[in-house]
């Protein structure tokens, strides 16, 4: 059976100890950056979540007979809550790494013009006024938007770093959602910035 | 006063508009429900306005995201974790 691009022969029980540890590496390793991502919102320093990844990694690979071929990302994000819980790390919430500025330096997808100085500053005060209404948010309702909207995983990859149901990501979801946009008609954000 | 029957368009609309926005895998609409939003927002000002506003968030909070990526140092160490795994272990 193949998944995506991988083999899961390769990583199944009767495959050889050297193929499996190939075909672990096939499916493991793009996920690297994801992972990596999602540990640094869960320990807030990125020597930790290194270290947090690593320990995912070397479990990950010991559990692998309990991994089906499906859903790689979920699997993996799962073993990583599981070991940032039992590695005794104060829980914290989820939040956007300090002093995150984007202006139009970093070009939203499809905007292939050079940006005036204008169009920079409505940018920056427009990513200011975000990173403030996410600080208003219940941390609840942030950690699921800033898992899906900023780290871009789906709903059943979110719910595996939460440990809480599909159903439950969205509903925090949309109400995280509903109140940033609030926060953000309040503020007239999203009057002055451009689509 | 906004004639009942499109009220509750929109409160339908409303409710499923994260969903229609998202598709995710795991909440999609039917072929039904995406053609009601579909048509609902051709004619509501207030429901576009908010599809607009959404994906105009969504736009700004995915530049977070391309501007947190790993650094490279990190991805090749977790690479070479990789690499040394032994069989033996499993």
């Amino acid at each position: 059976m193949t998944v995506g691009s991988v083999n899961v022969a390769l990583i199944g029980a009767d495959a050889d100890g050297g193929d499996r540890a190939r075909g672990f590496r096939e499916f493991v390793e793009p996920e690297i950056p994801v992972l990596l991502r999602v540990a640094q919102g869960l320990t807030g320093s990125k020597p930790d979540a290194e270290d947090l990844v690593q320990e995912t990694l070397i479990r990950a690979f010991k559990a692998i007979d309990q991994f089906d071929g499906a859903y790689a990302r979920a699997w993996l994000l799962t073993i990583l809550r599981n070991t940032n819980i039992n590695m005794n790390r104060r829980q914290r919430p989820i939040l956007l790494e300090d002093g995150l500025v984007w202006d139009s330096a970093t070009p939203a997808f499809g905007t292939g013009h050079e940006a005036s100085a204008e169009e920079t500053a409505i940018d920056r005060s427009f990513s200011l006024e975000i990173q403030r209404g996410l600080k208003e948010l219940d941390p609840r309702f942030r950690e699921a938007l800033i898992l899906i909207d900023v780290q871009g995983l789906n709903y059943a990859e979110c719910a595996s770093v939460l440990g809480v149901p599909v159903g439950t990501v969205m509903s925090r979801l949309s109400r995280a959602r509903k109140r940033l946009r609030e926060y953000l008609v309040n503020t007239s954000a999203l009057e002055g910035h451009s689509k | 006063m906004m004639n009942p029957l499109f009220a509750m368009r929109c409160k339908l609309t409303t409710r499923r508009l994260q969903r229609y926005l998202d598709m995710d895998p795991d909440a999609l609409l039917s072929e039904k429900e995406l053609a009601q939003v579909r048509s609902h927002l051709v004619e509501c000002e207030r429901c576009t306005k908010s599809v607009d506003d959404y994906r105009r968030m969504n736009s700004a909070l995915r530049r977070f995201g391309d501007a947190q990526q790993p650094d490279d140092l990190s991805v090749a160490r977790l690479k070479a974790v990789l690499g040394d795994l032994n069989p033996r272990d499993l």
